[in-house]
C-alpha cells in the first residue's frame, strides 16, 4: 500500500554546531513546563524552530512539522498519533485505526488519544512547529478539545503532567489564548523576546565567520537587521571566506542601503553561487522535500548529482535542513525557499508547470500518491491529476482522508468530472460527508448520465443508502444497499463494508433480525479484509447485539470471547469496543446466573466505556451492570446506575434502544420500591400507554410496562397487551424478548387462576430458553418459580435445570438501605468538578460566564443534595459517589 | 450584483510594507505595483478581488517575513 504518513514530518530538525546557545530562553521554556501551552508566535525567520530543537535536544518529545495538508483533520490526527508512537510504541494505536474508518468519530479519536497521552507515564514534549499553516476549523476545534480535557501539568494527585504542549507559529493561532493566559496556563515568547541581543549578534557573527570583525560593524550589523536572525545568518553567509576589506564594504553597502533587508541579502547570496547551483536552487524550489533522486529527476540531472550538491549545501550552511539522520531528504529553510520560488516564477514562468510535472512522475514511481497528486495540480496537469486520484481514492477514503479528497476534486476543473463517473460519484461521496446534500446528489445526477459499469452503480446505490440512513428513511437505505452489495465487485472492500453496515443498521431498525445479521456477518466479513480492528471490532459488537436479541446466547458468547482475545493481540485491550464486548458478556452470564463473573465483566465494561465518548457503550455497561448488582443485592449501586444515566440523558442525543432500556430499568427499580406510580408516570411521559400500537423499535417500553403491570396486579389489562407485543417481537424473531412476554403470560395467567394455560405459556418460553440457556429470565421482574416448580413436576427437565441454576438465589427485590441522593443537575456537576480545583468562587464564574451569585446558588444546592458542609467534603462525597 | 457587500467586490487597497521592494515582486505580489516611499517603506497598489485575496497576500507578506505597517482600501475597482 502507498505510504501515506511521511516519517520526515516526525524528524526533529537537529542543532547546527554552530547555532548560538541561548540560556536566557531555554530557561524561559523551561520555566513554562508548569503551563499547558508555550506559544512561539514570531515572523519568518525568528529563529523558532532552532530554539525549540536546542531545548527538546535533551528532553523526550514528540515532534511534528505541519503543512497546508494538515488542514484534513483526519490527516493532522494521524501525524500527532504517529509522533506519539514513534515516541511510545503502541501508543495510539486505537486512535489510529479509529481515524482509518470512512467516517471517524473524531470525538472518540480525541478521547482516545488523551487516554494514551495520560497512560504515558514519563513527561514528554509535544511540539507542532509551523502552527500557522493550519487554517481549518475542524482542526482549531480539536486543538481546543485537546486543551481542554488534558489535565493540567502539576494538578493534586496526578504524579506528574505527562505531555506539555508546545506550538511554534507565524501567527496567533484562534485557541482560547486569553483563557489560558487568565489561569496562567500559557508560556508565551514572542518577536520581541526572540530578537537577537547584541552579544547575540557578536557571538553569531563570530562563531560563522570568525573573529575580527569591529565592535561598530557588529553593531551596525544588529541595527540593520534588528537582530532578526534570518537576516543576520543571510550576511554571514554573503561574508564567509571573504578578506577584511570586503567584509567592511559588503557592512557599508549592506547597512546603507534601504532595500529590504532579505531581499538585499538573498540577491547577495545567490548571486555568489556558481551558475550551476543557482539553476538547481531554482529548480528545486519547487519542492517541499528535496532527496538526490527526486532533485535527480526534476533538474534531469545525472543519476546521483543531486545527492552531492544537497550535502554540499549542507556543509556550507545554505538554508538546508536535514529531515533524517541519513542524508536522504532535506528541506530548505522556508523563507528562502519562498524567496528562491519568487526568483523563479519571475525569470522563468514557463518552466514551473514542467518542474511540478517531473515531481508527479517521480513521486508515482515510488508510490507516493498524495504528493504525486499534489504536484499534477500545481502543474496544471489536470488530465493526470484526475487519472491519479481515480486510481487511488478508495484507499485514500480508506484511511479516512475525505477532506483531501474533496479539497483534490474541487481542484479539478468541472469537465473533468463529468467525463469520469467515478470521479463524480467521489465527489458526491466527499460532498455528502461533508454536509452538502444538495450538491452531492447534483453529482450522482451528473455521474448517470454517463455509461456506467456495475461498479459504478454500486458505488452510486451505496452513496445514495447513506444519505437515506441520514435521513432516516429505511425503506430507502434497504433497498439502496442491497443493490450496491449486488454490484459492487468483491475488491471493492471500503464501499461493500460500508454499505454492508448500513444495511444492517437498516434491517435492525425495522425490526428483521435474521436479515440484519446476515448483513452484518458480510460486514465483520469484509471487515478482515481491511484489516482495520476498529471496524472489525464495531462489526463484531454489531452482530452479538443482533445475534443477542435472537437469543443466540452461546454463539454470542463465544464471539465475545475470541474478539476479545483479537483486540487483546492487536493493542485494542483497553478500547471502548472491547468494553462493549466486555459488557455483551456481562450480560450472557448474568442471564446464565453466573454473578461473580459477571461482575468483573461488567465492571470492566463500565470502565472501558468510560474512557469514550460512546454514549451507546456507556449507556449498555449502566444498565448490564446495574442488573448484575442488583443480582449480587446491591441495591444502591444499581439505584446509582440510574443517576448515572440520567447524567447521560440531560448531556447526549441517545440512541432509541438506550431510551428504552433506561426506561425500563428505572421502571423495574421503581416497581422493587413499591413506586408504581411514578412508573406509570414515566410510561406516560414517553407516551406510552397499555392498548397504543407499537413497532418493534419501541417494544422495550412496552414490555417493560407489561412487566409492571404484572407486578402490580393488573393481569387483564397485561395479557392485552401481552398479545400484541407478542406478534411483535416474534415477527422480529427476537428471541430473548419472546421468552420474557411468554414468561410474563404464565404469571398474567397464573394471577388469574387459569393454571393450565400459564403452563402451556411457560411450557413454550422455556422450549425458546433452553437453546440459549436463559435462566435469569424466569425471576427477575416477577418470580416464576412457583410455575417452575409446577412444570418440573410435570417433568420439564429444563425447568429443573433453570431452578438448579437459579434456585438459590433472591430474585432481585430488596429495599434500598438508604434513599439515594438527588441528582444533580449538568451546571451543578460542572460547578462540581471546578469546587475540586483551586478556583475561587469569583473564578468559577467567570470560567463559565455566569454571575457569581448563581455559582452560590449552585454550590448551596450541591450541598444539600450531598447532605454536605463545605467544600472539601463535598469533593470527597463526590469522589466517593464517583460523581468527578 | 449591487447587493454583494463592497468588501466582496473587487477593489483597490494600498499596503504599507517596512523596507525597499523593487518592481520585480510585482508578479510574487498578484501584480501590483510596489512604490518605493520615503521612510524606507514600500506601497504595494493594485486591485484585490475579494476577501480571500487580500488574505492570500497577506499570507505572502507574512512568509517572508515583511513587517506590516498598514492596510487601506482606498476605492472601487475602476471599470
Amino acid at each position: 500500500m502507498p505510504s501515506i504518513i511521511l516519517k520526515t514530518k516526525l524528524y526533529i530538525p537537529p542543532l547546527r554546531p554552530e547555532a548560538v546557545p541561548r540560556p536566557r530562553l531555554l530557561r524561559r521554556l523551561d520555566d513554562g513546563l508548569t503551563c499547558k501551552l508555550t506559544l512561539i508566535s514570531a515572523p519568518a525567520g525568528f529563529g523558532k524552530t532552532t530554539l525549540l530543537s536546542a531545548w527538546v535536544r535533551e528532553m523526550r518529545a514528540a515532534w511534528v512539522s505541519l503543512d497546508e495538508g494538515d488542514n484534513d483533520l483526519t490527516r493532522f490526527l494521524s501525524y500527532l498519533v504517529a509522533a506519539l508512537e514513534a515516541l511510545q510504541p503502541g501508543a495510539g494505536a486505537a486512535a489510529l485505526t479509529m481515524l482509518r474508518s470512512p467516517k471517524p468519530p473524531m470525538e472518540s479519536v480525541l478521547t482516545a488519544l488523551i487516554n494514551d497521552i495520560i497512560d504515558i507515564q514519563a513527561p514528554f514534549i509535544f511540539v507542532l512547529d509551523d502552527y500557522h499553516t493550519i487554517s481549518a476549523k475542524p482542526v482549531h476545534d480539536a486543538m481546543v478539545f485537546l486543551l481542554d480535557h488534558l489535565p493540567p501539568p502539576g494538578d493534586s494527585g496526578a504524579p506528574r503532567q505527562a505531555m506539555h504542549l508546545v506550538i511554534a507559529t507565524r501567527a496567533d493561532p484562534p485557541l482560547p489564548l486569553a483563557r489560558l493566559r487568565a489561569h496562567g496556563h500559557l508560556n508565551e515568547l514572542r518577536a520581541a523576546d526572540l530578537r537577537f541581543a547584541p552579544d547575540e549578534v557578536a557571538e553569531l557573527l563570530n562563531r560563522a565567520i570568525g573573529p575580527g570583525l569591529a565592535a561598530e560593524d557588529v553593531a551596525a550589523l544588529a541595527a540593520r537587521t534588528e537582530g532578526w536572525v534570518a537576516g543576520l545568518q543571510m550576511a554571514a553567509i554573503s561574508m564567509q571566506g571573504q578578506d577584511p576589506a570586503h567584509m567592511a564594504d559588503f557592512i557599508r553597502a549592506f547597512t546603507g542601503s534601504n532595500r529590504y533587508v532579505l531581499d538585499y541579502l538573498a540577491e547577495e547570496v545567490f548571486q555568489r553561487q556558481p551558475e550551476s547551483l543557482q539553476t538547481f536552487l531554482l529548480q528545486t524550489s519547487t519542492l517541499d522535500r528535496l532527496s538526490g533522486p527526486l532533485c535527480d529527476a526534476v533538474c534531469d540531472a545525472a543519476p546521483h548529482e543531486s545527492q552531492a550538491t544537497l550535502e554540499h549545501m549542507e556543509r556550507t550552511n545554505l538554508f538546508i535542513v536535514p529531515l533524517d539522520d541519513q542524508r536522504r531528504w532535506y528541506r530548505y529553510h522556508r523563507l528562502f525557499a519562498d524567496l528562491l520560488r519568487q526568483r523563479l516564477h519571475r525569470l522563468y514562468p514557463a518552466q514551473v508547470p514542467v518542474l511540478h510535472r517531473r515531481a508527479s512522475l517521480w513521486y508515482e514511481r515510488n508510490d507516493s500518491v498524495a504528493p504525486a497528486i499534489e504536484h499534477a495540480l500545481s502543474a496544471g496537469d489536470f488530465e493526470r491529476a484526475a487519472g491519479l486520484i481515480d486510481g487511488h481514492a478508495e484507499m485514500l477514503w480508506g484511511h479516512g482522508y475525505q477532506a483531501t479528497l474533496l479539497k483534490w476534486l474541487d481542484a479539478l476543473p468541472g469537465d473533468m468530472l463529468e467525463v469520469r463517473p467515478g470521479l463524480c460519484i467521489y465527489y458526491a461521496m466527499m460532498l455528502f460527508v461533508a454536509g452538502h446534500l444538495d450538491r452531492a446528489e447534483a453529482y450522482l445526477r451528473a455521474a448517470e448520465q454517463s455509461a456506467l459499469s456495475g461498479e459504478h452503480r454500486g458505488m452510486i446505490a451505496a452513496t445514495r443508502a447513506f444519505i437515506a440512513m441520514y435521513q432516516g428513511d429505511v425503506a430507502s437505505i434497504i433497498r439502496f444497499a442491497q443493490q450496491a452489495l449486488a454490484q459492487l465487485p468483491e475488491r471493492s472492500v471500503v464501499w461493500r463494508s460500508n454499505a454492508a453496515v448500513v444495511l444492517g443498521d437498516a434491517y435492525s431498525l425495522s425490526g428483521d433480525l435474521e436479515a440484519a445479521v446476515q448483513a452484518q456477518t458480510e460486514a465483520l466479513a469484509v471487515s478482515k479484509t481491511i484489516g482495520n480492528t476498529d471496524l472489525l471490532l464495531l462489526a463484531a459488537v454489531k452482530l452479538c447485539m443482533l445475534l443477542l436479541a435472537q437469543g443466540r446466547l452461546r454463539q454470542v458468547a463465544e464471539l465475545c470471547y475470541q474478539y476479545l482475545e483479537v483486540a487483546g493481540a492487536r493493542g485494542f485491550a483497553q478500547t471502548v469496543r472491547a468494553g462493549e464486548l466486555s459488557s455483551i458478556l456481562a450480560s450472557i452470564l448474568y442471564e446464565w446466573n453466573q454473578i461473580d463473573e459477571a461482575t468483573q465483566y461488567a465492571r470492566r465494561g463500565l470502565a472501558l466505556a468510560k474512557r469514550g465518548d460512546n454514549i451507546s457503550a456507556l449507556g449498555l455497561s449502566y444498565l448490564v451492570l446495574g442488573r448484575v448488582l442488583l443480582a449480587a443485592g446491591d441495591m444502591a449501586g444499581a439505584v446509582q446506575t440510574l443517576h448515572d444515566l440520567d447524567v447521560m440523558v440531560e448531556h447526549a442525543d441517545l440512541p432509541s434502544w438506550l431510551v428504552g432500556g433506561n426506561a425500563a430499568w428505572r421502571a423495574q427499580i421503581w416497581g422493587i420500591q413499591g413506586r408504581f406510580d411514578d412508573a406509570l408516570q414515566l410510561f406516560e411521559s414517553f407516551g406510552v400507554g397499555a392498548d397504543d400500537d407499537f413497532s418493534y423499535a419501541r417494544q422495550d417500553f412496552y414490555l417493560a410496562l407489561a412487566g409492571l403491570l404484572v407486578d402490580q396486579g393488573d393481569p387483564d389489562k397485561a395479557l392485552r397487551l401481552l398479545a400484541r407485543l407478542l406478534a411483535v417481537v416474534e415477527g422480529a424473531g427476537a428471541v430473548g424478548r419472546l421468552v420474557r412476554v411468554l414468561t410474563l403470560q404464565g404469571l398474567a395467567l397464573q394471577a388469574q387462576g387459569h393454571e393450565t394455560e400459564a403452563l402451556a405459556a411457560l411450557g413454550r418460553a422455556l422450549d425458546l430458553a433452553e437453546p440459549g440457556g436463559y435462566a435469569r429470565v424466569f425471576i427477575d421482574g416477577g418470580d416464576a418459580r412457583p410455575l417452575l416448580r409446577k412444570a418440573a413436576a410435570h417433568g420439564n427437565a429444563y425447568a429443573r435445570k433453570v431452578l438448579g441454576a437459579v434456585g438459590e438465589s433472591e430474585p432481585s427485590a430488596s429495599a434500598p438501605e438508604q434513599p439515594p441522593i438527588d441528582p444533580l443537575s449538568a451546571r451543578e456537576l460542572e460547578i462540581l468538578r471546578l469546587l475540586n480545583t483551586h478556583l475561587s468562587s469569583a473564578e468559577i464564574a467567570g470560567e463559565l460566564v455566569i454571575s457569581v451569585n448563581t455559582v452560590r446558588t449552585h454550590i448551596k444546592n450541591i450541598y444539600s443534595k450531598l447532605g454536605v458542609h463545605g467544600r472539601t467534603e463535598a469533593v470527597e462525597q463526590a469522589e466517593a459517589l464517583d460523581l468527578l | 450584483m449591487a447587493d454583494e457587500p463592497v468588501y466582496d467586490r473587487p477593489g483597490v487597497y494600498e499596503i504599507r510594507v517596512k523596507g525597499h521592494l523593487d518592481e520585480q515582486w510585482s508578479v510574487w505580489f498578484d501584480g501590483l505595483t510596489l512604490a518605493q516611499c520615503p521612510d524606507d517603506v514600500t506601497c504595494m497598489t493594485g486591485v484585490v478581488a475579494d476577501q480571500a485575496a487580500l488574505h492570500g497576500l497577506l499570507c505572502k507578506i507574512r512568509d517572508i517575513g515583511l513587517p506590516l505597517l498598514s492596510l487601506n482600501r482606498t476605492g472601487e475597482k475602476i471599470t
